[in-house]
């Protein structure tokens, strides 16, 4: 009776090419489904830095003296298309979520160049847009690049960084259902 | 000392306040901003002047931009690179450290703004080409070894015995 011819396949490299492959697929699915441009935010959880600005009629902001209220900051500038694109919708959320207090926050722009923008724009500004000399206020929120918007309760807690162009869904999902239609 | 702020640490309230004093009123707006600092004092003195470009160059040199992102910060002309490039220059001059710096950027954009991750917190990216090179050399090693003393000798066959007659005869000759 012969003995049964060895199998060639080499198990143990077989099981560690397997293994290995299968390591990298898991690897490239987790990251393909990653923006690998989105900077993620250290403060989402924690409370937002806090800032004194003042807005284009010389009105100053303390976001401290906002506590108690849903706050959503949203930088932006003129030179941005993305930005132009929530505009309208930004502009006329403050009516809606009339609880909520909306600040625009100039980014890499000038408060000449913003007042000019707003003044042609068919849709009037619907909340103050602060001066941030120096952009302090955007490294300490760690902005990237605009449009970016952080949404704070009402404790000052940023609960979350939107980055890109802002929808109504994610409005009413961050501020609930809005109170009133135009 | 200011009361601090419900959930802010006192200790940031404290340099918070320090802040409020030292941040510079912007000539062309007016605006008093505040803004926030590293949570400890400067580790050093104030360079003199003539030294504050070079040690922004080296510190900007390691952060990388949050546009540009495969440049660093001294490389990058975008904006951003620009206004985080000038707040190093602040930094440096107030007399911050190098490592303080970083921090400051780490606290407010993750590890991910360093060009250079840090070794203890991302061992992999450190020591994982190290370890996929050794365990290929590894493995082109054992190949080597197992060339160099080459393939096993397939077994005889067995012996079938004479096909015919004719080889019978012919083998019982040979025997003779």
């Amino acid at each position: 009776m012969t003995e049964p011819e060895k199998s060639g396949v080499n198990w143990f490299i077989l099981g560690g090419g397997l293994g290995g492959l299968l390591l990298l697929c898991a690897v490239l699915w987790f990251a393909f489904g990653r923006d690998p441009r989105a900077v993620p935010s250290m403060f989402v959880g924690k409370p937002g830095p806090v800032f004194a600005l003042t807005d284009l009629d010389g009105k100053t902001w303390d976001l401290n003296a906002l506590r108690g209220h849903k706050v959503v900051v949203n930088f932006w500038s003129t030179w941005c298309l993305p930005c132009r694109q929530e505009y309208p919708l930004l502009q006329q959320a403050p009516p809606l979520w009339p609880d909520a207090q909306f600040l625009g926050v100039i980014y890499q722009d000038t408060p000449e160049k913003i007042a000019g923008h707003l003044a042609r724009s068919p849709i009037p500004a619907g909340y103050p847009n602060l001066v941030d000399p120096k952009g302090h206020v955007a490294l300490d929120y760690g902005v990237a690049g605009v449009p970016e918007t952080f949404f704070l309760d009402e404790q000052g807690k940023i609960v979350y960084k939107h980055v890109g162009p802002l929808d109504r869904a994610t409005l009413v999902q961050w501020l609930g259902p809005p109170k009133a239609s135009p | 000392m200011a009361r601090a702020p419900e959930g802010v640490p006192l200790i940031l309230a404290f340099w918070l306040s320090l802040a409020e004093a030292a941040d510079p009123v912007d000539p062309a707006t007016g605006v008093e901003a505040k803004a926030d600092l590293p949570s400890e004092p400067p580790a050093n003195s104030p360079p003199p002047p003539e030294q504050v470009d070079a040690l922004t160059s080296r510190v900007a040199a390691e952060l990388r931009c949050p546009v540009c992102q495969a440049l660093s910060v001294e490389d990058s002309r975008s904006s951003s690179a620009q206004n985080m490039k000038d707040r190093v220059r602040e930094l440096v001059a107030a007399g911050y450290s190098d490592e303080q710096i970083r921090a400051y950027f780490v606290e407010r954009y993750g590890e991910w703004v360093l060009l250079s991750p840090p070794v203890a917190t991302n061992p992999i990216v450190w020591i994982g080409p190290v370890l996929i090179a050794g365990l290929g050399l590894a493995a082109i090693g054992w190949t080597a070894m197992r060339w160099r003393k080459g393939a096993p000798k397939p077994p005889p066959p067995p012996d079938a015995g004479p096909k015919d007659d004719y080889e019978a005869r012919i083998l019982a000759e040979i025997e003779k």
